[in-house]
């Protein structure tokens, strides 16, 4: 079993411990929970002409965001690049299983390589803050944003 | 209409150097397009697709928000402090209604 | 003259039964009508205005291509507000847990008889997978 038919097996069935410390191992190996590059890709390509493989992650792109988030509607995000800003084209993010994977592009022309936005996720995924630098490169941060799921009483 | 836009600088006066960060709040149902209404029916599209910021006429940033931006939106950018202006924001949706909104930037 | 009439009346009704757009949602009362003239399954949705877990549902999963494809071959929606008076008496009577449910009628035998429940938003691929087994349990084509 792979780790994305693990994923979609797992995702129906109620977290026990052994589970918990499958999803570990898994998420170990460098997937991200709710993963979807095919989706992925289609905003990629349309936005940048560019596929996943020419992204580079990167410890220069900082992205924060909740790990867990109550409702998909309103998740905070907050990219920022340690970068001269100067050399910082424009901030674009992602996130992998929307219907339409392109969050929003912001393009920097004398601000600080940074930016602050609320976004909507439609469900456990992904985001992917990619900056794009003068020179050509996209570098990239992910980190997977778990929407809960339930109901009011 | 006219789309309301608030803006904020934090900290509200920064000395001259400082990194100020900017706030963009704008007043806007970001309709995705793929909602659905009481009677099931499809609520158009319309969101924000263009927010432009100038300082002192020069644009300094510009987003571009998707279908996947929450309704009445943040936009926050930081920049370095080194002379006071006038900050202007402007916006359009997908109806082509439009905002504007300008705040000056004091120095402390 | 009466034969007429009703004659009439009848290729009336089958023209504005053909043209009953299943892409959409109705009250109760015009949703469980149309499950038992069309033969369909009868899914009623109880919401609420306040809750992030029915706005989920509204937003990403209800129009999802392939969630939308099923409903509209084989149910009929009917939209509860479960704050409204008929939503109130709806819930009670269906002994609902809260918002979002779903809540599926067969027609039988000019009734409409429980075929499964849900509570809770869920994701786009589970939900379609619980739409198609309570589909393929009443059986007929279109479930896939």
């Amino acid at each position: 079993m792979d780790r994305r038919t693990f994923l979609k097996a797992s995702a129906g069935a109620v977290a026990g411990t052994v589970l918990a410390n499958q999803l570990t191992s898994a998420l170990a190996q460098g997937g991200l929970e709710g993963e979807d590059i095919a989706n992925l890709e289609k905003g990629l390509r349309q936005v940048l002409g560019k596929s996943f493989k020419d992204l580079t992650p990167s410890q220069q792109v900082k992205l924060v965001a909740p790990t867990i988030a109550e409702s998909g509607a309103n998740v905070p995000v907050e990219i920022e690049a340690s970068l001269p800003a100067d050399q910082v084209k424009a901030i674009h993010c992602f996130c992998d299983k929307n219907a339409n994977p392109l969050l929003f592009t912001v393009v920097l022309n004398g601000v600080l390589p940074y930016y602050a936005t609320r976004v909507r996720v439609a469900e456990t995924a992904p985001v992917r803050a990619v900056v794009e630098t003068k020179d050509g490169r996209l570098l990239m941060a992910s980190q997977s944003v778990r929407v809960t799921v339930g109901g009011c009483g | 209409m006219a789309i309301n836009i608030l803006v904020r600088f934090n900290p509200a006066r920064p000395k001259a150097g400082d990194e100020v960060r900017v706030q963009i709040v704008v007043q806007h149902p970001m309709e995705p397009g793929t909602r659905r209404d009481a009677s099931g029916k499809l609520i158009p599209a319309d969101h924000i697709n263009e927010v432009n910021v100038t300082m002192d006429g020069q644009l300094i940033a510009q987003v571009k928000p998707g279908p996947g931006t929450s309704a009445n939106p943040l936009f926050a950018f930081k920049m370095k402090a080194n002379k006071a202006g006038q900050l202007k924001v402007t916006c359009k949706d997908l109806n082509g209604q439009t905002g504007e909104r300008t705040a000056d930037l004091t120095l402390a | 003259m009466r034969y007429i009439l009703f004659t009439v009346m009848g290729i009336f009704m089958a023209v504005q039964a053909q043209g009953v757009d299943f892409n959409r949602w109705y009250p109760y009362a015009q949703a469980s009508q149309y499950a038992q003239s069309q033969g369909r399954i009868l899914m009623v949705y109880f919401w609420g205005e306040a809750c992030p877990y029915c706005d989920q549902m509204n937003t990403h999963v209800l129009s999802d291509p392939r969630v939308a494809s099923i409903l509209e071959r084989r149910f009929v929606v009917a939209s509860v507000d479960s704050h409204s008076p008929e939503g109130r008496a709806l819930s009670a009577q269906m002994r609902t847990l809260g918002t979002p449910s779903f809540v599926f009628f067969v027609p039988q035998g000019g009734t409409l008889k429980e075929a499964g429940r849900l509570f809770g938003s869920r994701t786009r691929a589970q939900f379609l997978s619980e739409l198609q087994q309570i589909c393929a349990k009443v059986g007929g084509e279109g479930c896939g």
